[in-house]
């Protein structure tokens, strides 16, 4: 586990991997899997204008 | 069976589609190189990254230019390949493209310039909508439905200050239910449909559209194989309205999302996907 860097908020892997985005569950921030070991968090991308399907 | 190939995935971030195609691979016995669109680099001697056929999932319509050209300087195809990214990608040149192969499309019409999106809206006439060429999610999209309306949305892009916001891709506002359709081609295949719904004009699921199963009808199953040659051909989401006229299409996705339609459809999108990737790589 590892801690939620904009709520610290404790975050569990379970079967996340390396690059998975998931929001926090205490603050909703989008957060990106960074380390899978061991396991680190960062606030996950900000939406560019060029993102889309 | 894999035969040592190696599946390159290029992507952005890991959302449930690229989990569901990590899966299908490993399923498949595929070995998966990981290309993070942030961390790689491309020199131009050698390949940088060791796979057989790259996956594009990157949601950067940039990035994924850019990349899929190194890949094929290196001899590795890509899925899609870079000529479809280019035109899929860019709504005016899809709309080009699909007028040129006979594909019904919504009315539109191209400007250059603020002055000349203001006469753009006036041959469209009202309500016409203003969509920027590259981006997705109904992202600053806007419906306008006076003069009025349409000069705030051409002043507010032009002082978006980007040469690409001085671009005008006006289309004409098609009266349908309030739903769109989605169609989802692999290849020479449609995998599964859904309709998009919503109370609102925009239908898109990143807009908080809801979605039910669609039936692909022989008539649907042809319109939307044929969009999608018509852009070169591959993994391709295929955006139809229901107008007056009959069916339109207005948007081919060539990096789509699909974890909706998963869910409504029950097909499996990810493993036709890497299928047809691994059939890429052994043309």
């Amino acid at each position: 586990m590892t801690a939620c860097p904009e709520c610290d908020a404790t975050v569990v892997r379970n079967d996340k991997v390396l690059g998975e985005v998931f929001p926090c569950p205490d603050c909703g921030t989008e957060l990106e899997v960074f380390g899978t070991t061991p396991f680190t968090v960062q606030p996950a991308p900000k939406e560019a204008e060029d993102w889309g399907e | 069976m894999s035969d040592g190939l190696r599946l390159g995935v290029f992507y952005t971030i890991i959302r449930p589609e690229e989990k569901w195609i990590l899966a299908a691979a490993e399923s498949r016995g595929v070995g998966v190189v990981r290309i993070d669109d942030g961390d790689v680099t491309f020199g131009l001697d050698r390949p940088d990254v060791a796979a057989d056929v790259v996956l594009n999932r990157s949601v950067s319509h940039t990035r994924s230019l850019y990349a899929t050209r190194c890949f094929a300087h290196y001899g590795v195809p890509t899925v899609n390949s870079p000529d479809v990214l280019e035109v899929a990608g860019d709504k005016i040149l899809a709309s080009l493209r699909l007028a040129e192969r006979g594909v019904p499309t919504p009315r539109t019409v191209v400007a250059l310039s603020p002055e000349a999106a203001r006469k753009a809206v006036e041959r469209i006439g009202y309500p016409a909508v203003l969509k920027p060429a590259v981006g997705s999610w109904g992202r600053l999209m806007a419906k306008v439905s006076s003069p009025e309306e349409a000069e705030q949305i051409i002043e507010h892009k032009e002082a978006l200050g980007s040469p690409l916001h001085s671009i005008f891709y006006v289309q004409e506002y098609v009266p349908k239910p309030d739903r769109d359709l989605r169609v989802f081609v692999v290849g020479s295949e449609v995998v599964a449909g859904m309709y998009r719904r919503s109370d609102r004009w925009r239908t898109n699921a990143a807009r908080g559209g809801t979605t039910e199963p669609l039936p692909i009808t022989p008539e649907l199953r042809e319109l939307s194989l044929r969009a999608a040659e018509a852009v070169g051909g591959g993994v391709l989401a295929v955006d139809l309205m229901e107008s007056p006229q009959g069916l339109v299409v207005h948007e081919v996705n060539p990096t789509p999302e699909f974890k909706a339609l998963t869910a409504v459809s029950g097909a499996d999108v990810a493993g036709a996907i890497v299928d047809y990737t691994i059939g890429v790589a052994r043309r």
